[in-house]
């Protein structure tokens, strides 16, 4: 009798454990599949925002910036050009730049060397090329000069001195596609508003880009 | 027992296959590097200069030709346009509208009525077949060596007609020679 009840009771605690894990079992596919929709809301959530700036700014690389032979116009002064009088020179009147991405910036002084004969004031501003435009590149889009700024657009400059004012290119993340692995030539105009004659001299810097392919 | 076994096996599998899928979707971009920025900047000066910057036309009448040079005679190398930089240059040129008195002459590439006309020339061609625009620059030379110099000048043609026949102002207008560096 006893073993009997002994029997009866494993049998019970038996069924008891199998409710138990049948119930475990079921508590554990809701669990699973609450787990499933939250790891898909993640996923759907993270793939969505992929695009976001603040993700790439995170990663933002250091911009390897290569000057052939330095931008010191120490080198201008030991070839003795321009003297007063001889009017004024740009130092780093070409800046290329290659494989520019959506949310790159990076930045290149052009240096205004004043030979004249008085302290002046340059005006500088941006421009499309003339007729003179290299081979493979296009015309900045003008919609795009707002990428690019000039750190101080009419610097002054002492007889005999030299100033560098710093140009910037900061491409937007809702950059055109159709731009994608083009190539872009801008201008900086340099002007002198001080001449008076019919004829005026003035020099461009040229910025030549060429936008990342993916 | 075996059912919180499977269960963590779904688990395992679940998590694998949700790692898989986030490396191969557009954030493993984000978490690759982006590309290399290179900029080169050119080391170097450009410059230009130029003998004579100064052309009084004095009174101009109807479709009258005047030169650039002294007396405005033709005079095919009567300036000089310098590159005493380091690095060669294109030189480009543009005009403007004269402007003053009554009515202004417009810049465009036949004379007409309120209309003028510059063409340039260089290298004593004597043909002045580069038209000036005021919307534009066109090219005037390119690649002029360090150092290097070229003989240039200009052709000035009146208007065909003056509104109200003469206004007698002064009328100004400037011509700009810009450079950049040859590439």
């Amino acid at each position: 009798m006893e073993s009997q009840h002994l029997s009866l009771r494993v049998t019970a605690v038996n069924r008891l454990n199998k409710k138990k894990n049948t119930l475990g079992g079921k508590i554990g596919e809701i669990k699973m599949k609450r787990l499933l929709i939250v790891l898909l809301c993640l996923f759907l959530l993270v793939g969505c925002t992929s695009d976001t700036p603040s993700l790439i700014v995170e990663d933002f690389p250091t911009e390897e910036v290569v000057v052939e032979t330095g931008e010191e116009i120490l080198s201008v002064n030991v070839k003795g050009f321009p003297g007063v009088g001889e009017g004024y020179g740009l130092w780093g009147s070409v800046v290329t730049v290659d494989n520019a991405y959506p949310g790159w910036s990076g930045s290149a002084p052009v240096t205004i060397v004043n030979g004249g004969d008085q302290r002046r004031t340059f005006h500088l501003m941006f421009q499309q090329p003339g007729t003179t435009i290299k081979e493979g590149y296009k015309p900045f889009p003008e919609e795009y000069f707002s990428w690019m700024t000039i750190e101080d657009p009419n610097p002054e400059v002492a007889i005999g001195g030299e100033k560098k004012v710093s140009v910037t290119l900061s491409i937007p993340y809702d950059f055109p596609s159709e731009m994608r692995g083009e190539s872009y030539e801008i201008r900086i105009l340099v002007e002198d508003w001080s001449q008076t004659g019919f004829v005026q001299l003035a020099l461009q810097a040229k910025w030549l880009i060429t936008f990342f392919a993916e | 027992m075996k059912e919180r076994g499977n269960w963590f096996q779904r688990l395992c599998i679940v998590s694998i296959l949700t790692l898989v899928l986030l490396l191969a979707s557009p954030v493993g971009v984000v978490f690759a590097a982006n590309p290399t920025v290179t900029m080169n900047v050119t080391a170097g000066i450009i410059s230009i200069n130029n003998t004579q910057d100064t052309w009084a036309l004095g009174y101009a009448t109807l479709d009258e030709v005047i030169y650039f040079s002294t007396d405005g005679t033709q005079d095919d190398d009567w300036a000089r346009l310098g590159n005493p930089g380091n690095l060669a240059v294109d030189i480009e040129i543009q005009g403007t509208d004269f402007e003053g008195g009554d009515y202004d002459w417009t810049l465009a590439a036949a004379a007409g009525d309120q209309i003028y006309q510059l063409d340039a020339d260089v290298a004593n061609a004597g043909t002045y077949s580069i038209e000036v625009k005021s919307a534009s620059y066109v090219d005037i030379t390119t690649n002029l060596a360090a150092d290097a110099t070229i003989v240039w000048s200009m052709k000035f043609t009146a208007p065909t007609a003056f509104d109200g026949a003469d206004d007698g102002g002064v009328k100004n207008a400037t011509v700009t020679l810009v450079a950049s560096e040859h590439v």
